[in-house]
């Protein structure tokens, strides 16, 4: 089949500028997009730079945008991006200091961000018979965790880090899930202390794109939140998230459904002026739109009753 | 074509319009709602779920018991109950469990038979994008749109 892959360029040495190269090749029905790059190299361009390794899906190396989505080039079939037509344009991932080409700085990117977690495990001076132990049912948790090879994707796919850079990221706070959550670790509150901080696990939105994205079905997501029950239900909770979370359960508690009003205010915090006051300008304009909920004119709904007993029997089990 | 109705916190509170513009909406294509009204909130990813995932089993529980789907009009109602609905469904042990501690007192079971949706794949799949068009009466060519549907709608990928 015949290809045409237009790819990002750009060299520092040069003029530093953005471009772009074609390169028209002809590959087997089965090549993969790292094998494009290599022939490229091998054979018209050898000032082309990327990075690969393993070639087998394995060691995260050959991160990129193929098509404008972000793939590992090496498991990426050729034919399943030309349906459109015969050309696929390569880029770096998106919102990355980019080196040269299709190279960009990793540690930027993601070996800054999982260092500031403290990845690494500090086991209890006085184990049982002589080892730290983990029961297989934790072990077994922790292994899917453990099978992330760092390819960066669920990073790429965060919706947040793209508008906030300097957010922690799915692919580092699931680094901190795999220590916190080590039955072996001395402290297990210290990872946790360390994400629950501004640009850590309460700055997630949740979107679930890291756990669409993760070539291991780690689902960062899960980890994040999971973190965040950790953090709240061992007190270690900023407190605006800990008023955000109390006010909001003692809403669906009472009356089975959210008062979004008492919401707002009771996340302030009641005695919280300053924070109250900075309510009032779109309260006001909520307002005069007819979009204002009330605080606390909110009506129960029918069987409140019954889910606020559900509630309480979880409440119970959790602890 | 009929729906368990779930409009969910925020077409009552901050977003007054949406409640009444989707009832017209249904109303106009011939879509009839059954509004669940005795259910409880999702827990919209603020809450954990050992807590909401009853509370939403719950909630699939009567619209199985109505024999409908449920048609919600939030995203983020929709990607939290789609999220527990997927667990539900995908681990028979799991809803057992949810079933014998919190909802036997009720008398209720959820078979995990329920379907979630919201309003747009209800267009989209269910009525039909061809049959929209034919009902057109003021087009909006020429208006650049840009859509904030929320992420959730499209939670999990995985089916």
């Amino acid at each position: 089949m015949e290809v045409t892959f237009k790819v990002y360029r750009k060299d520092p040495e040069k003029d530093g500028k953005p471009g772009r190269s074609n390169y028209a090749l002809e590959l087997a029905e089965d090549a993969t997009v790292l094998d494009a790059l290599l022939k490229i190299r091998d054979e018209s361009d050898s000032t082309l730079a990327f990075r690969g390794c393993c070639g087998r899906g394995y060691c995260g190396e050959c991160m990129m945008r193929v098509n404008g989505s972000a793939r590992l080039a090496c498991t990426a079939k050729v034919p399943d991006y030309t349906k459109r037509g015969p050309e696929i344009s390569l880029d770096p991932l998106r919102n990355v200091p980019v080196i040269k080409d299709l190279v960009f700085d990793w540690d930027a990117f993601m070996w800054n961000k999982i260092k500031a977690v403290k990845p690494w495990l500090e086991p209890d001076d006085s184990p049982v018979n002589g080892e730290p132990l983990a029961s297989e049912a934790e072990m077994r948790d922790l292994r899917k965790v453990m099978s992330c090879f760092y390819c960066g994707m669920c990073d790429e796919g965060c919706t947040v880090l793209p508008v906030d850079f300097d957010f922690l990221g799915p692919a580092a706070l699931t680094k901190a899930y795999r220590l916190a959550f080590d039955p072996r670790n001395k402290d297990s509150r210290e990872q946790v202390k360390i994400v629950e901080k501004p640009k850590g696990i309460w700055d997630c939105v949740h979107c679930y794109e890291a756990d669409e994205h993760c070539p291991r079905t780690i689902e960062p997501t899960k980890r994040i939140v999971a973190l965040r029950d950790r953090a709240f239900n061992s007190g270690i909770t900023h407190e605006a998230v800990a008023r955000h979370h109390a006010s909001f359960a003692a809403s669906v508690k009472e009356s089975g459904w959210l008062d979004e009003g008492r919401l707002a205010v009771e996340s302030e915090g009641l005695t919280n002026v300053k924070g109250l006051m900075k309510l009032l300008p779109t309260a006001a304009k909520a307002l005069t739109r007819g979009k204002a909920p009330i605080p606390y004119m909110h009506s129960k709904r029918p069987d409140a009753d019954k889910i606020k007993k559900i509630f309480e029997k979880a409440e119970q089990e959790e602890k | 074509m009929k729906y368990a109705f779930y409009p969910g916190c925020v077409s009552r509170g901050g977003c007054p319009e949406l409640y009444p513009s989707a009832v017209k909406v249904a109303e106009k294509l011939g879509i009839e709602l059954d509004e669940l009204k005795s259910v409880g909130c999702t827990g919209a990813g603020v809450l954990p779920q050992n807590i909401t995932d009853p509370i939403n089993a719950r909630t699939f529980a009567k619209a199985e018991q109505l024999g409908l789907p449920i048609m919600t009009i939030c995203s983020t109602c929709t990607g939290v109950m789609a999220q527990a609905n997927y667990r539900l469904k995908e681990d028979p042990n799991y809803r057992e469990k949810v079933n014998k501690e919190f909802l036997a007192d009720e008398g209720l079971e959820y078979k995990g038979t329920t379907e979630v949706k919201h309003l747009l794949w209800v267009l989209f799949e269910d009525y039909g994008i061809e049959r929209l068009q034919s009902l057109i009466q003021r087009p909006l060519k020429g208006l650049k749109v840009s859509p904030f549907y929320g992420c959730y709608l499209r939670r999990p990928l995985k089916p």
